[in-house]
């Protein structure tokens, strides 16, 4: 391996973190930080992409047409999604409701194909002690389970004390 | 045998350089992840691989993942002080989305968010969108996805001080 590939791998790996850079600042926040399983998929393609390309196994005009596609894609869907219920749908499984008012929806954990071990599990893990604390409970679009309290589980707010005790003494 | 051993051998070299590198990125790259932390991880989560299963040589990939990693570091500098310039690269600056207690409706058109999309990330949050919105000062979208929520005072969780004089009583 002589200095001149050597540089040539650090030149070209400089043009892609620039193009993986402006990828990243066109497709916007919500792209990183995800929320459908699609943001994690674009981040794996582009990953593998970006090595290929580093390594000189693939042209840079190749790899600059792989990172368009997807980037394109992934807007179309994004902004597609935003605009159409249908498509969002199509693209992201719905929200689930699997605890309502402090009962367990055991139809809605079947067709989740959760265990109620698990959701028990997530439960524990945000906290809750008992179901019955639980207002809502829903498995969101990327995977978590979201949990809004009863409100007299709810923790106590500055608002709950009266006025007069809040006079520091 | 001697591929095995290659492997077992370019792994090691590979995992303290590993340990070297992210050490120089920085804590950002492993916790959350602005977009500059994300770019980096990701480029170079792939990059181990091939060395290590022999595609590629160990230098080659030293010099390729060192080049990464440096220039997230030049650009971190870089930017560290410089706000324009930061925005301007990284779009790092976060979005408000509901402000007290009012939807921020240009906001969340720009950032193709739903109504429901927001409700959802709301309720990961814990808090009712349709009921609690008035309790919200500020949801907003920060750099790295997340949405971050600071409550009205009056929402805000008690705190021993609150309870002032009547604690003399209990």
């Amino acid at each position: 391996m002589d200095v001149n590939e050597l540089l040539l791998i650090a030149f070209r790996a400089t043009i892609v973190y620039f193009v993986v850079l402006f990828v990243v600042r066109v497709l916007g926040k919500r792209e990183v930080g995800t929320l459908t399983a699609f943001d994690l998929i674009v981040s794996l393609i582009i990953g593998e992409g970006v090595d290929e390309a580093i390594y000189g196994d693939v042209t840079m005009d190749k790899f600059l047409v792989l990172v368009g596609s997807v980037a394109a894609w992934h807007l179309l869907n994004s902004w597609a999604s935003y605009k159409s219920k249908l498509v969002d749908r199509i693209t992201g499984a719905e929200p689930r409701v699997l605890v309502k008012n402090g009962k367990l929806d055991r139809k809605a954990l079947a067709k989740e194909r959760m265990p109620e071990e698990e959701l028990m599990a997530e439960l524990r893990l945000m906290g809750v002690d008992e179901i019955k604390e639980v207002k809502t409970a829903t498995l969101e679009q990327n995977g978590q389970v979201s949990v809004l309290l009863e409100d007299w589980a709810k923790p106590l707010q500055k608002g709950d004390l009266p006025a007069s005790a809040k006079a520091k003494g | 045998m001697e591929e095995l051993l290659g492997v077992a051998l370019r792994l090691t070299i590979m995992y303290f350089y590993a340990l070297l590198v992210l050490r120089l990125a920085g804590k950002r790259a492993l916790g959350d992840l602005t977009a500059l932390d994300f770019i980096t991880t990701l480029i170079i989560g792939d990059m181990f691989d091939s060395v290590i299963f022999g595609d590629q040589s160990v230098p080659a990939a030293m010099v390729g993942i060192g080049s990464i990693v440096l220039l997230h570091v030049l650009i971190s500098l870089v930017t560290l002080r410089n706000t324009r310039l930061r925005h301007a690269l990284l779009g790092d600056r976060p979005v408000a989305l509901v402000h007290s207690g009012r939807l921020q409706r240009k906001n969340l058109a720009r950032q193709r968010i739903g109504e429901h999309v927001l409700a959802a990330l709301l309720r990961l949050q814990g808090l009712d969108l349709e009921t609690e919105k008035n309790e919200i000062k500020l949801a907003a979208l920060e750099s790295n996805g997340m949405l971050s929520l600071i409550e009205m005072e009056d929402a805000k969780p008690a705190q021993k001080a609150d309870l002032g004089a009547l604690r003399r009583l209990m």
